[in-house]
Formats: structure tokens, sequence, C-alpha cells
């Protein structure tokens, strides 16, 4: 059997009540804080990200406007984040995709949109502007591009922003 | 004047921190709202203005008027060289190449730059379409090539002040 414990004992106990120093960690926090308040951007992602994708580099200096978007990744023609034809099959001219210079399944695409976007400015006075972002891969030949480019001008897509990283 | 203190006064004064339980709540909610709104990758854009597609809709061509020339400013890109055409006299070029050889390719931009300038400030002001080049380039030119050289003949850096050279950039549909 225990003992009784000491009542004089007892009351000589000095709780220590244990506190948790926020101070070092108060400084992590504020540095993190100044660091995002250094790299925020009040447009936020306007742009869907693919990780194939390399994009070119510029120093160009304009602002990225949220709109329609296309992407040239080196395995497929994405549009709006939804897969169009691949590449493949435009590299190497197939009749059922290419003809004349254009991408037939990305012109009907895009047709889609455009003829879309007319009706609602026919309608409801929306100014269709007929811009396009373009996302495309730094390593993309350059007549895969003409290709593109000539089918999304013969969709009524004349107004191309070709997205790049800034330096 | 103030009595001072008793020594026999047994209790010690225990130093006083502040608070930050509330400040930490608030960085707790601040630091994910900031993450989620961080440009980690800063993104750019180059407007390029298709012309539009011939149909019958499109409004009739305009002739070019006669007594007034046109620069008609052509940079043919291969993956070995740029080559530079215009319509100025080739009394003008007497000691400047119209092509630029492409080891290098940061060098060769260089020198492209500096050609398209010469051209810039020896076109009168008469010349039409003086603002305009257009671009063909011969299949296997990488799309970063033509981006690089959008960039370089639209703007040059000249004593820290930036000049516009050719601003209206065409692609021309056809390839070398």
């Amino acid at each position: 059997m225990a003992f009784k414990p000491s009542k004089i004992k007892k009351h000589n106990i000095h709780r220590v009540q244990a506190k948790l120093s926020l101070n070092s960690m108060m400084d992590i926090f504020i540095i993190i804080l100044l660091f995002l308040l250094k790299t925020y951007s009040a447009q936020g992602h306007l742009f869907s990200h693919l990780h194939d994708l390399q994009l070119p580099v510029s120093q160009q200096e304009n602002q990225p406007d949220r709109g329609l978007e296309l992407v040239v990744s080196p395995e497929m023609i994405y549009f709006e984040n939804m897969p169009v034809v691949p590449l493949v099959s435009v590299m190497s001219n197939a009749p059922e995709v290419v003809q004349n210079g254009i991408i037939l399944p990305l012109k009907k695409t895009l047709e889609g949109y455009s003829s879309e976007g007319r009706l609602l400015e026919e309608r409801y006075g929306i100014r269709f502007s007929g811009a396009l972002s373009v996302k495309a891969d730094r390593n993309l030949d350059y007549a895969e591009l003409v290709k593109i480019m000539q089918t999304c001008g013969n969709a009524g897509f004349s107004n191309l922003h070709l997205v790049v990283l800034k330096n | 004047m103030a009595y001072r203190p008793s020594q026999r006064r047994s209790f010690e004064i225990e130093p006083t921190e502040p608070n930050l339980t509330p400040i930490m709540n608030l960085m707790v909610v601040l630091i994910p709202l900031l993450l989620s709104s961080a440009e980690f990758v800063k993104l750019g854009v180059i407007d390029l203005n298709l012309p539009p597609a011939a149909g019958p809709l499109q409004a009739s061509v305009k002739l070019p008027r006669e007594g007034t020339r046109s620069l008609d400013l052509l940079l043919m890109i291969s993956e070995t060289q740029f080559v530079v055409s215009c319509s100025l006299p080739q009394a003008v070029f007497r000691n400047k190449q119209q092509l630029v050889i492409l080891w290098d390719a940061k060098e060769a931009l260089m020198k492209l730059q500096d050609l398209l300038y010469f051209i810039k400030q020896k076109t009168p002001n008469y010349y039409r379409n003086r603002n305009r080049i257009r671009i063909q380039a011969s299949t296997g030119v990488k799309y970063q090539l033509i981006i690089d050289v959008i960039e370089t003949a639209r703007t040059i850096k000249r004593k820290n002040s930036k000049t516009l050279l050719f601003p209206v950039v065409q692609l021309s549909a056809g390839v070398l």
C-alpha cells in the first residue's frame, strides 16, 4: 500500500506552466509573408498548366488576357483543355486531317466557337474580337506553326496572342 | 518624488510577453491565401494579327497608290542564316551585308537588329509600310527562334531607351 502523500510537500510544489515560444515562428512567417506579397498577382492563374509543354522565352511586357486558349504540346493540340488532334498526324499531313494547309478537326472546333461568338454579337452586342491565346512548345516546327495559324485565321480567329515565358 | 520601493517587498515583477496567438492565426490564414495567388511563372504575350480569311464578304482589296513606294521588308529565316530584302535601292547597302550567318543565335540576332536599325534609318518618310516586316521561315526552324526574331524586329534598345523598329510583324503563310 502506498504512503499517503504529505500535505506539506504538496503545497510546496511549484507547477511551471510550459509556454510555447512563438517568436522564432513569427520571424519565419513574416519572411514567408513578405516573399508571397512580392510574388502576389491579382490576375491569378490565367492559363492552364501542362507538364510536357515548354513555352518560348521572351522579354515581352504585355500582360496576358483571359480568353480562349489553344495549346500546342509536342504530342497533341488542345483547345480549351480538350484534345483536338494529335500533332503527329498534322506533321505527316494525313489527308483526313490536313487539307491545303488547314487542320480540319481544329477548324471545325474553332468554327463552332467563332459562330457562337458572332451569334452573341448579333443578339446581345457582345463584340467578338477573334482573340485567341496560343501556347505552343518552343521546339515546334515553323511548318506546323503556319498550319495552326492558317487554320485559326480561316476559322475567324485572326487576333492571336502568342504566350511566352518572361525572362 | 516617488517613494523608494520597500526592501521588504517579496513579489517579483515578471517580464510580460505580448500575446502572439491572434497574430499567428492571422498569418495562418494569410499565407495560404497568398500562396494560392502567387505568380511563380511570369507570362507575357506577343500580339499577332493575321489577315482575315478571304471570302465574298471581305472588303475589296486596296490597290497600291501610284507614285508611292512600299518598303516591303521581308526577312527569310533558314536553319543557317537570316536574309533581309526590301525595296530600298541597292546603293544603300554598299557596305552592309543583307545576309546574317546563324552560327551563334545570340550574335546573329544582334547583327540582324543592327541591320534592321540601319534599314529603318535609311527608309525615307514617304515610303509606305515603314513599320511592317514580313517573316518567312523554312521547315525545321523552331518556334523559339521565330519568337526571338519577332522580338528583335520590333524594338531596339539604344541609350537605355527603346526605339521602335518594325512593330507590325506578319508571318508569311508560305514555308521556304
